[in-house]
């Protein structure tokens, strides 16, 4: 019920940017991909972090490691999901604006690495049998992986890059108000989504973890 | 409309309908085979004997 209110109010938030928003006065009306672009990468920041927190709360309080392992597995999955995201949508809205579907640019060579690293760490959990070396190994790739994530929201000033600036800095945005308003209701709904995702697959994963350990101890 | 609506031969919207197709496609696919794999997962549970039907363990 929670995922289908969330994606309803994503329609109705997509629906506002495509058809509610004039068009921008630089790059016209493909600047609408802004609001499906910029709300993906966020939730990719968003998940990819709170895996590694679950990680190391993993590491850190041995006795609840399951519980935490299996929410940071929830967490980068749905990080590494977005992350493809906002590369796809980065790539398609880089297109009409730079004239190429990709560049060796700070920004987009960072969150690249980002989900480079995201799918690693879905590919240890996959290769690794023993279940407290699993535990281990994907606590600490999951903090690897987000220590990536500031690394690739300060590209854009850390090194010269092709991608624009920060918009919204603590100093204010530089956005128009219907725009600045559409994109943070885009933002909200898909975090709500997100969430809603999230706990669909925590609870898939412990399913099929007590699937598994059941079916272990039996043999 | 200005002139920065038209990319080559290519019209604005095509771009702009890619975008919001590929996110939407695939986050309503994971949404799907998230359900799905909860449900056959729980089905599996409760086939194999290890929950009852209230989902408590046995």
């Amino acid at each position: 019920m929670f995922a289908i209110i969330s994606f309803l109010l994503l329609a109705a938030a997509w629906v506002k940017g495509l058809f509610f928003v004039g068009a921008d006065t630089d790059q016209g009306d493909v600047f609408r991909l802004l609001f499906v672009h910029v709300p993906v990468a966020w939730c990719a920041f968003y998940w990819v972090i709170a895996g590694g927190i679950f990680g190391l709360l993993g590491l850190v309080q041995k006795e609840k490691r399951t519980r935490f392992d299996r929410s940071s597995h929830a967490s980068i999955e749905l990080g590494t999901v977005y992350a493809a995201l906002a590369l796809l949508t980065g790539m398609i809205w880089g297109r009409p604006t730079w004239g190429v579907w990709w560049d060796w640019d700070p920004r987009l060579t960072s969150t690249l690495v980002m989900f480079l690293v995201c799918c690693g760490y879905l590919l240890i959990r996959s290769f690794t049998v023993d279940t407290k070396q699993r535990q281990t190994m994907a606590a600490i790739v999951s903090i690897l992986c987000s220590i990536n994530v500031p690394l690739v929201y300060f590209s854009v000033n850390l090194w010269r890059s092709l991608h624009q600036p920060q918009s919204i800095t603590p100093k204010g945005n530089t956005m128009s108000g219907d725009i600045s308003t559409t994109l943070w209701l885009n933002v909200a709904a898909a975090l709500l989504l997100s969430t809603a995702l999230y706990f669909t697959r925590r609870k898939s994963i412990a399913a099929q973890e007590t699937l598994d350990l059941a079916r272990g101890s039996q043999q | 409309m200005n002139g920065a609506n038209e990319f080559g031969n290519t019209p604005w919207y095509v771009f702009v309908t890619a975008g919001y197709a590929v996110v939407g496609v695939c986050l309503l696919t994971y949404a799907i085979f998230s359900a799905l794999s909860l449900k056959k997962t729980l089905k599996s549970l409760k086939d194999e004997g290890f929950v009852n039907d209230e989902g408590k363990k046995l």
